[in-house]
């Protein structure tokens, strides 16, 4: 099983359309895909019209208790592990563990279902926690959004630094352009400047009145029209992120 | 851990109202029919049914491929093979080649069912409109045995993780309503089967004969050659129509033990003339030979080939397409034979004889029942066996090796014969003291057979080019000496083999087989009776 955690401190760039669109493409071509929403906000859950159980919560999780809160999506080969509201307090719970469990608890919880999925997706909520911390010992691979922008790449700059301090591999690290908009000069300006960084992946994300349209109609874009412009998109970063992760 | 999705069968009408189950359930949902797929599908399986008794089935139409499981749940999908008959190997690789290797194995996949099938799919829905299970109509009409037509509707269900609730509240509904359900253990076509009249037969390449315990040896024998007859009948189309290797394979059993049952009858019967059906059934035998032992090199390529360093394997292609060659001219011969009215009228004869053998009356002054008769009939084999065995030393010469193995073939038949008559778990752990022996035996003649052959085959395909000529004989060179190499370690465990299967355990068994019946307290009367 492969971990792929989507991830910004910063919110709003595109991590739960990307989270989504991603399992989808990868279940589509034959991975068996588990999605876990990490938000507490639900917003992935959201676009799966699915709702956690009565008795899951964030004391569950940390317990283990994940198998029977898993939900099957509408699409075959692409479940889905519901957030909780009280996953807003999953910080909190992670720091009165022991020191030594604090960092690797995450990665503990989801090994048991190495066997029964290829894909393990996380979608993250924005923030630099402990949480994050955990999202970043847990992942094979960290796939950042970054919208063509300033304060999206101090975002990215915060994670680098991060990643010094807990002393964990940079090259989990993909990067690439989310939501961007051609009519911008700005975006053109700093994709054309950060594009050499070979962080960066060369597929980007347009930005598409398709994925907003998401909100709507509750579902992958590649759901509603596979041929869809913004569906091939994500298909194609699919298989870019999955190149690049490939020796892991 | 990997979850189990539930998922369950109930026969219904063909008007079924699939979108009345929404409104019957509490709460707020609602059915939506997502597509309707028609089409005509046929269902594939070995001679033998060794997809369905693996619990699978596999359909195509055209040449899109379905394989299911015994519930119905579709295990791949997927483009197959275009031929009519297709094997495993054929398949790309993927769920289906994956799935039908082990129940396939060497034989052919064969048109068993064609059925029309309308199949449409819902999904139930909650307030969310979020599918919380999913359902399929399934209405099959299946040309039908003798009865017109058969017709047949079934509602499967599968469940959805974490939305079990809903899958049994709808369960619970249907089963109040009375519907009929697939049970568990049941496949999905056996109403489909029972329906059209097909009967999915469990007999392997030998058909298991039940002998009457009390049965006189007259009819004992009767019953056996019979069956046997049967099974050399059901092997001769498919052979004749070259649909698999495995024909051909069981087809020279049941002519062996044909053979071996006739060696029986002769000592029985001095007074019927037997010199007949023993040259004619030799004949028969002798005119498969050939295409078998082609079918034996050409099944063993995989193995050669990784014998071999990839130097040589120019080489054996060389020999492969020279004994293809080589066996489809002796099929030709082969298949005139089989397809004689020689042939016909022997067998016809033989089942003349078998229904017409003389009543155990008339032949006063031996053992009247098959059980006794059968009982000397295997002390004696083996004490044979143990005599020829104890004799083989390590330079006794092959011939000595080759006799062994056919006497222990010929104690392997009347186990098989008459196990029915036998207690069966001594006759069980017998043959497999036995099958090891048979093993060793088998394997060392094997390796010598194909050695020779390799030795001196000669390709009745032209090779122009000399170089390939000598290519071609380095590989068999090549392959000539690795199986020496192992024909010697084969050998070489024939001493070790031998004492195992004449240790004490074989004499206890072959003491509690073959005790008389007179001692048997089970028995119902005397042997002489009647
Ligand atoms: N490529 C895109 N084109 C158009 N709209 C997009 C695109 N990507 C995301 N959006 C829209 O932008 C909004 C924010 O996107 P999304 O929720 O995926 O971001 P996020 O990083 O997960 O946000 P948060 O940090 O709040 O979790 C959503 O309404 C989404 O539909
Ligand atoms: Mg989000």
């Amino acid at each position: 099983m492969k971990t792929v955690a989507i991830y910004s401190s910063k919110g709003g760039v595109g991590k739960t359309a990307t989270a989504v669109n991603l399992a989808y493409a990868a279940s589509v071509s034959g991975q068996r895909t588990l999605l876990c929403d990490m938000d507490s906000q639900g917003a992935a859950s959201y676009y799966f019209r699915i709702k956690a159980k009565k008795k899951f919560n964030s004391d569950k999780l940390l317990d283990g208790d994940i198998a029977r809160n898993i939900r099957g999506t509408d699409f075959s080969g692409l479940d889905l592990l519901p957030a909780h509201f009280s996953f807003r307090n999953l910080d909190l719970a992670l720091n009165e563990l022991s020191k030594k469990k604090r960092r690797q608890a995450l990665a503990k919880l989801f090994a048991p279902f190495a066997e029964e999925y290829d894909i393990l997706f996380l979608d993250c909520p924005p923030n630099l926690t402990l949480l994050s911390e955990n999202i970043i010992e847990a992942a094979d691979i960290l796939v950042c959004p970054v919208v063509p922008t300033t304060l999206s790449l101090i975002a990215l700059e915060q994670l680098l630094k991060l990643f010094k301090k807990l002393n964990a591999d940079r090259n989990k690290i993909i990067a690439f352009f989310s939501m961007v908009e051609r009519r911008k000069s700005m975006h053109l300006a700093t994709m054309d400047k950060y594009s050499k960084y070979p962080l960066f992946l060369k597929t980007f994300i347009p930005y598409l009145a398709e994925i907003e349209k998401m909100g709507i109609l509750r579902q992958p874009v590649g759901a509603t029209a596979r041929q869809s412009p913004a569906a091939r998109q994500y298909e194609k970063l699919w298989q870019e992120v999955l190149q690049r992760g490939e020796p892991v | 851990m990997i979850e189990q999705i539930p998922s369950s069968i109930f026969f219904v009408d063909a008007d079924f109202d699939v979108a009345a189950i929404a409104l019957r359930l509490d709460g707020d949902y609602a059915v939506s029919e997502e597509e309707v797929d028609r089409g005509e599908e046929e269902f594939l399986d070995t001679f033998e049914w060794g997809l369905y008794w693996s619990g699978l089935a596999l359909a195509r139409r055209g040449r899109r491929y379905r394989l299911f499981s015994a519930d119905g749940v579709v295990l791949g999908e997927g483009k197959g093979p275009r031929r009519k008959r297709p094997f495993w190997w054929d398949f790309p690789d993927g769920p289906i080649r994956d799935g039908i290797t082990a129940g396939a194995d060497i034989r052919a996949l064969c048109p068993k069912l064609r059925m029309s099938r309308v199949r449409r799919s819902f999904h139930l829905l909650n307030v969310d409109e979020k599918t919380v299970l999913r359902l399929w109509l399934d209405h099959v009409v299946v040309g039908g045995d003798n009865q017109g037509p058969v017709e047949q509707t079934q509602l499967r269900l599968a469940a959805i993780r974490g939305y079990e609730h809903e899958y049994q509240a709808v369960r619970r509904l249907l089963q109040a309503e009375g519907l009929g359900q697939l049970v568990d253990g049941m496949h999905f076509l056996d109403p489909v089967f029972a329906g059209a009249g097909i009967t999915v037969e469990s007999v392997g390449s030998k058909t298991v004969v039940i002998l009457e315990r009390d049965i006189s040896m007259g009819d004992g024998l009767r019953q056996v050659g019979l069956a046997v007859l049967g099974d050399i009948r059901r092997n001769l189309p498919g052979t004749i129509e070259d649909i698999d290797t495995e024909f051909l394979h069981d087809l020279r059993i049941s002519l062996r033990r044909t053979r071996s049952l006739l060696t029986l009858f002769c000592k029985v019967f001095p007074e019927i003339h037997c010199n007949h059906y023993r040259s004619e059934f030799r004949w028969i035998t002798q005119t498969t030979g050939k295409v078998r032992d082609s079918d034996v090199y050409l099944l063993k390529e995989g193995e050669y080939r990784s014998m071999l360093p990839a130097s040589l394997h120019s080489g054996l292609d060389g020999f492969v397409r020279g004994m293809r060659a080589y066996r489809s001219r002796e099929f030709r011969a082969m298949k005139k034979q089989l397809t004689s009215p020689r042939l016909a009228r022997l067998l016809k004869d033989w089942q003349h004889f078998l229904e017409n053998l003389p009543q155990p009356a008339e032949v006063a002054g031996r053992d009247l029942l098959c059980r006794n008769f059968a009982a000397k009939a295997v002390r004696k084999r083996f004490r044979k066996i143990l005599a020829e065995g104890e004799k083989l030393g390590p330079d006794s010469p092959d011939t000595m090796l080759h006799a062994l193995r056919i006497e222990a073939k010929k104690l392997r038949y009347l186990l098989e014969f008459f196990h029915s008559l036998f207690p069966a778990e001594d006759v069980i752990l017998l043959v497999k003291h036995l099958k090891k022996l048979q093993n060793n035996l088998g394997d060392y003649n094997d390796l010598s057979v194909q050695q020779e052959m390799l030795g001196t085959f000669r390709s009745p395909v032209r090779v122009e080019d000399p170089k390939q000529v000598l290519v071609i004989a380095a590989a068999l060179g090549g392959l000539v000496v690795r199986l020496a190499d192992r024909q010697r370690q084969v050998r070489g465990e024939f001493d070790s083999t031998f004492a195992d299967f004449s240790g004490d355990e074989s004499r206890e068994l072959v003491q509690r087989i073959t005790r008389p019946a007179e001692d048997d307290h089970f028995s119902a009367g005397e042997g002489g009776r009647q």
